[in-house]
C-alpha cells in the first residue's frame, strides 16, 4: 500500500514536490516545542488543487495529514503525532495582490507575515497582527493559531483581519469562506476556522484586511521597582481611554535574560518594565505622551525613557521579540505558557506565579502582553534532571489552573496543541469538548486532519439529556413545570402578536434563566416542537421564512447586568438585556459598548448577536464578532456550553462564539454574552456635509481611507433619506446632492486634526454646506439617523429594505446605481451607506410586479461591483417567494453543520438557508 | 566507521537551540530550496537526532553538515546564541578530520608557501599547453564530482605569481608612520599579483612600511574540512613568523584571511604555551581596509566614473563586524555612484570553496545575488573577498551581465592612479 501511496501522492505534486527519506522527514517532525517525531511524507503543494487532490488520496487511504507552515508554533501543532503525511504550505508564498483602495491583500498562506509587511510598508499600509516570529512564521500559521503579537492590544487579533479565504476541507472540498466583503451571508466558518490549529480545513488562499500604518509613535520604557505599580500603571493607562500601540511587561529575570542575548538596555535589577508604544496620529501624540508619564510616575516609577531615534526604538523591540529565545541562553529547554487573565487580574497572577516557582524550586521569567491581560511565563528546568523535569510541567500546569481560577483561560495566542490537552479538560466542560467534537466530525468525519490536537483524544462521557420529571406527558404542562405557570402564556390574545412568518405559536415562555431556557429546548426536542427565539422582535420580519414555530421562547426577562468589570472593562449580560437600557447604565460609569445598531431602544443584546446587528461604529469598533467576548450558549439539543470567557485573547479550543453570531437563532440559543467596553472619548465631533453628488463625497471617503485618518463613521445618505429622518440638523437636499455625515471621536486634538484636514478635503470637493455638531445635539443626530431604518419599514409595511456589501472602494458606485435602479423603475429610494465598510443600504416601496425586478437589478449591479445584495428586511410574500433569498456559497457545509447540530430541526427551522 | 563522542560542551551547545525558526529568515540556503534541514534549526536538530538521541544514522549528516556555507547569517539573529557554524565544524571534523585528502591539502599543500606555488605553477601550465580544455572535453574533469562542474570556476593562473615578486615589491619608506607585516594570503600570491601590487602600493602611499614575510596559508579552509588540527599547527607556524617582528599591525586584504587570523586567539586557547601569543597575534591582525579607515585615507585621488554597489563578505561583516569601512572608502574615491543593493550582506555562495563541492546549491545563492546585483544597474561589484570576487566573476560571466566584479583594493587603487594619470 504504501508503494501506491508514494505513487499517488508523487503524481499529484510532482517528484521534487515529496520528501520521505528518514532524513528529510526528521526535519519535518517538529516546531519550537522540541518534540521530535517522524512523519511519513512531506508534501509540498503547489496549488489549492493540488491539496485538494492530496486530501482525497488521504481520505480514501485513510492517511493523517497535518499541515504546516513554518513549524514555528509553540505548542506543538504541527508536530505529526500520528505520522503521515506533512503538507508543508511554506512554498506556496506568493503574494496575490495589494488592493489598499479596498484595503485588501490577497495571499496564499506560506507567505511569511514579516514579507507581507515589507510589502506593504512602501504602499503606506500594514497588516497588524505581529507575533514575536514574524519574521518567519506564516499567514497560514497565523490563522491556524488565531495569533496575536504586541500590536493587538490596540489593533485586536488575526481573526479580525481575515475577510476570505479558500479552504480545502478534509475530504478533498473546495469551499470559499467569507469573502472579499465584510459581510457575507451564510454561518461564519472563516470564524470557526480561525484559530482551529488546523483540525477542520487547510486555508489555501487568504482575502485579508490591511489597515494604514499610523502616522506617528513613540516607544518608552517604564522602569518600576514593584510589578504592582507597573500593574496599576497598566490599568490606569487604560481607563484613561489611552490605547497605547503595545504594552509589554517583563519582569526581572526576563530582562537580565534579554540583556544576556541584545544589548537592549533593560535594567536587569528591575521588579518589572513596560515597554509602552503609542501610535496614531502626530497631533496630540506628545500630550499622550506625557498623559502616560504622568501614570507612571503616580505609580511611583523609577525611571521612564524615551526613545529618541528609530534605532533606540528598534532595539528596545528587538529585546521584546527576542525574549523567548533569550531565556535559552540561561537555559536551553523551558517550557512556554500562555495563560490570559482579565487584565486586571495580571499582576495578581504573576504573583501567583513567583508563589509556584518558589513552591517548585524552579526559575520562571515572565513577559505579558499587559494591555491584553496574556502572561507567558517561561518555566526553566535542566533537561537531565528527572526531577526538574517534573517540577517544571507540574509548575505549569498550577500556572494554568491559576489562570483559570482567576477567570482566564489556558491559552491566549498560542494555541492549545499538543501541549495543553490536558488543561482542556479543566477548562472546559462535558458538554463544550462534546459540542466541539462534533464540529470536528462535521468538517472531517474520517477523522484524518491534525490528529491528537487541540481536542482531547478520548472523548468522556458525553452528559446524559435528561427531561424534566413530570408527572404527565402533555407539552404545555411540561414547559409550565420548566418556567413556571406563569411564565408560560398560550392565550391567543398574546401569542397572536408573536405570530411570525404568518405562523400562529402555540404559546409563549419567558424562560427567567438559562437553565429554563435549556429545558424549554430539551422539551422541544422531545416533542419535535419547533422553538423560536424573541428578544425584541425587531428583525422577525427578515430574512428566510421560518417552516414552524411552535412556540415562541421569549428571553426579555433575562435582563440582569451579571457582572461589569470596570477594571477589565468587560460585562457580562444576560442576553435579554435591550442595547440601549444597557448603554445608559454603563453612561454612569463612563463607558460604552461600541454597538450602536438601528434598533437600540427595543433590540436586546441576543437579537442583535444572533442577527450579527451593526451601525455606523463599525468602521472603527468593528462588529459583534470582534466586541464579544465570550457567552453562554443553550445549544440545540439543550446543552449549556459556554464559548469564550472574559479575557482579551483566547484561543483555547475552537472559537464557538463566533458561529453562533449571525447564526439567526438556528445553532443554539446565546443566553449571556460578554462584551468588550470603551471609555467614553474625550471628545467627539460629527460633520455633516452636504456633496453636488456621489462622486464627489466618494471622493473625500477615499481619500479619507487611504490617509492616517480615522474617523469612527463615515456615513452617505440621499435626499429622500434626509427628508425621511426628519432631523433638524440636517438641511433639505436638491436632485442629486448626497450628505455625507462623518463622526470622529478621541483626544482634543485628535478630534481637531480630523476636523481641520477633512474640511480641506471637503472644500477640494465642492462641498455647500457644512456643520459640526457635538453634544447632546450629536447624539441626537446620530439617533435620528440610526432610527432612520426603523422608520422606514414601519411607515411603509410594503417596503423592501435591501444590502449590498461590496468592497469598499465601490461604496459610490454601488450607492449611485441604486438610485438609478430607483429612476428607472420610478420608485422612491431611501439610501444610506457604512462609506468605510462598503455597506449600502436600499429602502423602496414598489407595487407588487415591481418589486422582483428591483430585487434582480440590485444583485446584478452588487454582483457586477464584484459584491453582493440581499433582501433583510420584507413583506412575506416577498421573502416567501422561491429563490429570492442569496444562496451562501458554504451552502452544503452549512447544511451539514446545521443537521449534526440540530438533528430534530428544532430551533429556528428553516430560517438560514432553508433548512 | 565510529562517530566521535560528543563532548559535554558539545552537546550542550547542540541544546542551545530552541527550535524557534528565526533563523529560517536569514539562511541563504534554506532561501533556495525552501527544505527544512538545510536551515540552521534544521541541520542541529539532524544534528542531535543522529548523536544526541540516536534517531538517524550518522552518515545521513553528511550534507546537512558539509552544505552550510557557514556564513553565519543565522547566528547573528538567533536570541539564544547558537553557534551553528561552530556546531557545523565540529560535525565535520568528526566527520572527516583525518582524511587522505585532508592530509594532503592542509598539511602538505598549504603548509609550505612554495609547495603551492609549484602546484599553482603546474595550473598555469595546463592552462598554457591546453591540458585544462583536454580534460573538460574528454569529459576527465567530470570524473571529480561537483569539483568538476565548477572547474569553470577556477580562474586562469596569471603570469608574474608568486611570493618572491611580492616581496621585491617592497620600498624602503622613509620616516614611517606605521610599520605592518603584509599576510599576502594564498589568492594574492598566487593567483591574483596585481592585487598585491596594488596593495603595496597603497601602503607606501600610505607613508607605511611593509614587510611581507613567509606566512603560510592562514588555516581557514581546513576546519571547513573538518581539519582543525591542521589549522591549529598552521596558527602556530605563522605566529612564530610574525613573533621577531617590530609591527604596529598585520594586514591583509583579504576579508577570510583576516578574520581566521584574527581567532587564532580563541583557535589556541586550551593551548598553555600558546595561548597568549595567539591571542596578540589577533589582537595586532586588521583587515586592510579597517586598518586603512582607522589611520585615515590620504588624499589625491582622481576621477573613478560609473557606478557601483558593494557586496558585503560574510568573513567582513559577520566574522568581523566591518560593515562600514569599505563603504566608507568607496564614498571617498571621487565621479562614483554608489547604489546599495538588496541583501547586500548575504552570502554570495562562494563560501571559500563551498562551490567546488556543492555546485548547483552554490549557483543557486549565486543565482539570488545576481539579481539583487542587477536591480542596481551598476557595472561594477565591489567586495572584499577573493572567494567572493571569483564567484560574482563567475556569476556575470554565465548571465552575459555587463558587471565586473573588482576587490575594494582594486578599486582604490585605480582611483589614486587616475590621479597620476591626470598629472
Amino acid at each position: 500500500m504504501a508503494k501506491n501511496l508514494v505513487k499517488g501522492l508523487t503524481g499529484i505534486v510532482g517528484s521534487e514536490n515529496i520528501l520521505y527519506s528518514r532524513r528529510d522527514l526528521l526535519a519535518y517532525g517538529y516546531d519550537a516545542t522540541q518534540r521530535q517525531e517522524v512523519p511519513q511524507f512531506v508534501l509540498f503543494p503547489r496549488s489549492t488543487d493540488d491539496i485538494s487532490r492530496v486530501m482525497k488520496l488521504a481520505c480514501r487511504e485513510k492517511v493523517p495529514v497535518v499541515p504546516r507552515g513554518a513549524g514555528t508554533g509553540i505548542s506543538g501543532g504541527t508536530v505529526p503525532v500520528k505520522g503521515g503525511i506533512v503538507l508543508e504550505l511554506s512554498r506556496m508564498n506568493r503574494i496575490i495582490a495589494l488592493d489598499t483602495a479596498n484595503h485588501r491583500a490577497v495571499v496564499e498562506p506560506g507567505v511569511v507575515n514579516l514579507d507581507l509587511q515589507d510589502a506593504l510598508a512602501p504602499l503606506g499600509f500594514m497588516y497588524p497582527p505581529d507575533p514575536a516570529s514574524q519574521k518567519s512564521c506564516t499567514l497560514g500559521g497565523n490563522i491556524g493559531e488565531n495569533a496575536g503579537g504586541p500590536l493587538c492590544f490596540r489593533y485586536g487579533v488575526t481573526s479580525k483581519y481575515v475577510c476570505g479565504m479558500q479552504v480545502v476541507l478534509p475530504d478533498g472540498e473546495v469551499v470559499e469562506f467569507g469573502g472579499n466583503v465584510e459581510d457575507v451571508p451564510g454561518y461564519d466558518f472563516r470564524g470557526l476556522l480561525i484559530g482551529s490549529e488546523g483540525i477542520l480545513g487547510i486555508a489555501t488562499r487568504l482575502v485579508l484586511h490591511i489597515v494604514p500604518l499610523p502616522e506617528a509613535s513613540r516607544t518608552m520604557l517604564a522602569v518600576f521597582d514593584n510589578l504592582e505599580d507597573a500593574g496599576q500603571t497598566v490599568s490606569d493607562i487604560i481607563s484613561a481611554g489611552i490605547v497605547p500601540a503595545a504594552l509589554e511587561l517583563m519582569d526581572r529575570r526576563m530582562c537580565w535574560a534579554i540583556e544576556q542575548s541584545v544589548n537592549a538596555g533593560y535594567p536587569t535589577d528591575a521588579d518589572g518594565v513596560l515597554l509602552i508604544e503609542i501610535a496614531g496620529l502626530a497631533d496630540g501624540l506628545d500630550r499622550q505622551a506625557g498623559d502616560i508619564s504622568e501614570i507612571c510616575r503616580r505609580n511611583n516609577v523609577r525611571e521612564l525613557r524615551s526613545a529618541e531615534t528609530k534605532a533606540e526604538c528598534d532595539i528596545l523591540w528587538k529585546g521584546r521579540k527576542g525574549a523567548f529565545g533569550s531565556v535559552a541562553r540561561i537555559c536551553p529547554p523551558y517550557l512556554v505558557n500562555d495563560g490570559a487573565v482579565p487584565r486586571n487580574m495580571l499582576v495578581q497572577a504573576l504573583r501567583k506565579v513567583q508563589a509556584i516557582s518558589e513552591k517548585y524550586h524552579v526559575q520562571i521569567a515572565n513577559v505579558a502582553h499587559a494591555g491584553d491581560g496574556n502572561l507567558h511565563p517561561l518555566v526553566l528546568y535542566d533537561r537531565d534532571n528527572p526531577q526538574e523535569c517534573m517540577s517544571a510541567r507540574k509548575t505549569s500546569e498550577e500556572i494554568l489552573d491559576t489562570c483559570l481560577a482567576l477567570g482566564g483561560t489556558i491559552s491566549g495566542e498560542h494555541g492549545v496543541g499538543l501541549e495543553k490537552m490536558a488543561a482542556m479538560v479543566r477548562m472546559f466542560a462535558l458538554a463544550d469538548l462534546a459540542f466541539m467534537r462534533s464540529v470536528k466530525q462535521v468538517f472531517d468525519p474520517k477523522n484524518i486532519l491534525n490528529l491528537g490536537k487541540l481536542l482531547p483524544d478520548e472523548p468522556g462521557p458525553v452528559a446524559q439529556h435528561t427531561v424534566p420529571k413530570t408527572a404527565s406527558q402533555d407539552f404545555h404542562h411540561m414547559l409550565g413545570e420548566i418556567v413556571g405557570a406563569g411564565n408560560l402564556i398560550a392565550d391567543d390574545d398574546v401569542t397572536s402578536s408573536y405570530q411570525v412568518d404568518g405562523l400562529m405559536p402555540e404559546a409563549v415562555g419567558f424562560a427567567p434563566t438559562t437553565e429554563q431556557v435549556s429545558g424549554i429546548i430539551r422539551a422541544g426536542n422531545l416533542y419535535r416542537k419547533a422553538i423560536i427565539p424573541w428578544g425584541g422582535g425587531s428583525k422577525q420580519e427578515s430574512g428566510p421564512c421560518l417552516s414552524a414555530a411552535n412556540i415562541v421562547l421569549c428571553l426579555k426577562n433575562m435582563n440582569r447586568i451579571i457582572d461589569l468589570d470596570t477594571g477589565n472593562l468587560t460585562v457580562r449580560v444576560e442576553t435579554g438585556k435591550i442595547n440601549s437600557d444597557l448603554q445608559r447604565e454603563l453612561a454612569g460609569h463612563k463607558l460604552f459598548f461600541p454597538l450602536e445598531t438601528p434598533f437600540a431602544e427595543t433590540s436586546t443584546i441576543g437579537g442583535e448577536l444572533a442577527t450579527n446587528e451593526s451601525g455606523p461604529g463599525r468602521f472603527k469598533y468593528g462588529t459583534a464578532r470582534d466586541l464579544v467576548l465570550g457567552m453562554t450558549v443553550v445549544t440545540p439539543s439543550g446543552d449549556i456550553i459556554r464559548p469564550g470567557g472574559k479575557t482579551m485573547k483566547n484561543v483555547a479550543g475552537l472559537d464557538l462564539g463566533k458561529m453562533f453570531i449571525g447564526s439567526w437563532g438556528t445553532l443554539g440559543v446565546i443566553t449571556e454574552a460578554v462584551l468588550r467596553l470603551f471609555p467614553l472619548p474625550e471628545a467627539r465631533r460629527s460633520i455633516c456635509m452636504v456633496f453636488p453628488d456621489v462622486e464627489r463625497a466618494s471622493a473625500v471617503t477615499g481619500r479619507i481611507l487611504n490617509s492616517v485618518l480615522l474617523p469612527t463613521a463615515m456615513e452617505l445618505m440621499n435626499g429622500v433619506a434626509v427628508s425621511r429622518m426628519e432631523s433638524s440638523s440636517l438641511p433639505s437636499l436638491k436632485e442629486v446632492e448626497v450628505v455625507l455625515l462623518v463622526d470622529v471621536e478621541g483626544s482634543i486634538e485628535e478630534v481637531e486634526r480630523h476636523l481641520k484636514q477633512i474640511t480641506v478635503l471637503a472644500e477640494e470637493n465642492g462641498v455647500s454646506f457644512m456643520n459640526t455638531f457635538d453634544g447632546e445635539k450629536a447624539n441626537a443626530l446620530w439617533n435620528d439617523y440610526r432610527r432612520l431604518h426603523r422608520v422606514f419599514l414601519n411607515g411603509i409595511p410594503a417596503g423592501l429594505k435591501c444590502k449590498a456589501s461590496l468592497p469598499i472602494s465601490k461604496t459610490g458606485d454601488m450607492f449611485k446605481a441604486v438610485g438609478e435602479i430607483a429612476d428607472k423603475h420610478k420608485i422612491e429610494a431611501s439610501i444610506n451607506a457604512h462609506c468605510g465598510n462598503g455597506t449600502v443600504y436600499a429602502f423602496v416601496s414598489a407595487e407588487k410586479e415591481k418589486v422582483f425586478n428591483v430585487i434582480d437589478d440590485l444583485k446584478q449591479e452588487a454582483a457586477g461591483l464584484k459584491g453582493l445584495s440581499a433582501i433583510e428586511a420584507a413583506p412575506l410574500w416577498v421573502r416567501k417567494t422561491p429563490g429570492v433569498h442569496l444562496i451562501p456559497a458554504t451552502h452544503e457545509l452549512m447544511k451539514r453543520f446545521k443537521q449534526a447540530i440540530d438533528p430534530n430541526n428544532i430551533l429556528n427551522p428553516s430560517k438560514v438557508g432553508g433548512y | 566507521m565510529a562517530f566521535p563522542a560528543l563532548t559535554k560542551e558539545e552537546s550542550r551547545a547542540l541544546q542551545r537551540c530552541n527550535q524557534c525558526g528565526f533563523c529560517l529568515a536569514h539562511c541563504p540556503v534554506y532561501k533556495v530550496t525552501g527544505v527544512e534541514w538545510t536551515s540552521a534549526r534544521g541541520r542541529i536538530a539532524l544534528i542531535r537526532a543522529a548523536l544526541l538521541d540516536d534517531k538517524l544514522d550518522f552518515k545521513e549528516l553528511s550534507d546537512p553538515v558539509f552544505n552550510c556555507l557557514t556564513c553565519n547569517a543565522c547566528v547573528d539573529d538567533c536570541p539564544a546564541g547558537v553557534q551553528t557554524s561552530d556546531i557545523i565544524f565540529s560535525a565535520r571534523e568528526k566527520f572527516s578530520g583525518d582524511s587522505l585528502t585532508n592530509r594532503l591539502l592542509f598539511r602538505k599543500l598549504l603548509a609550505s608557501p612554495s609547495f603551492l606555488h609549484k602546484a599553482t605553477r603546474l595550473l598555469r601550465l595546463a592552462d598554457i599547453t591546453g591540458l585544462r580544455s583536454v580534460a573538460r572535453e574528454t569529459g576527465l574533469i567530470k570524473l571529480i564530482g561537483d569539483a568538476g562542474k565548477a572547474e569553470a570556476m577556477v580562474p586562469r593562473v596569471p603570469p608574474g605569481a608568486g611570493l618572491d615578486r611580492i616581496i621585491a615589491l617592497a620600498e624602503k619608506i622613509d620616516n614611517p608612520e606605521y610599520r605592518v607585516a603584509y599576510f599576502t594570503g594564498c589568492y594574492a600570491a598566487n593567483l591574483a599579483p596585481q592585487e598585491a601590487a596594488a596593495t603595496m602600493r597603497i601602503l607606501h602611499r600610505h607613508r607605511v612600511d611593509v614587510v611581507v614575510p613567509e606566512f603560510v596559508c592562514c588555516g581557514i579552509a581546513a576546519p571547513a574540512y573538518g581539519d582543525i588540527s591542521s589549522a591549529r599547527s598552521l596558527a602556530r607556524r605563522n605566529i612564530e613568523i610574525a613573533a621577531g617582528l617590530d609591527i604596529d599591525a598585520i594586514v591583509t586584504p583579504c576579508a577570510s584571511c583576516s578574520s581566521f587570523l584574527k581567532g587564532y586567539g580563541k583557535l589556541l586557547a586550551d593551548e598553555p604555551e600558546w595561548a597568549e601569543k595567539a591571542a596578540s597575534f589577533s589582537d595586532k591582525m586588521k583587515d586592510l581596509t579597517e586598518f586603512l579607515t582607522g589611520i585615515g585615507l590620504v588624499t589625491g585621488m582622481g576621477a573613478v566614473e560609473g557606478r557601483v554597489t558593494y557586496h558585503d563578505p560574510c568573513h567582513l561583516v559577520r566574522y568581523q563586524k566591518i560593515k562600514q569601512p569599505p563603504r566608507s572608502i568607496i564614498a571617498s574615491i571621487p565621479g562614483l555612484e554608489f547604489i546599495e543593493m538588496e541583501e547586500s550582506d548575504m552570502c554570495c555562495g562562494a563560501a571559500g570553496t563551498y562551490g567546488l563541492k556543492n555546485y548547483d546549491l552554490s549557483m543557486k545563492v549565486l543565482a539570488r545575488k545576481m539579481d539583487n546585483i542587477a536591480q542596481t544597474g551598476a557595472g561594477v561589484v565591489v567586495s572584499g573577498c577573493p572567494a567572493c570576487i571569483m564567484q560574482l566573476a563567475s556569476g556575470a560571466r554565465m548571465r552575459k551581465m555587463p558587471v565586473r566584479a573588482l576587490s575594494i583594493i582594486d578599486l582604490l587603487d585605480r582611483a589614486y592612479q587616475a590621479a597620476e594619470g591626470a598629472d
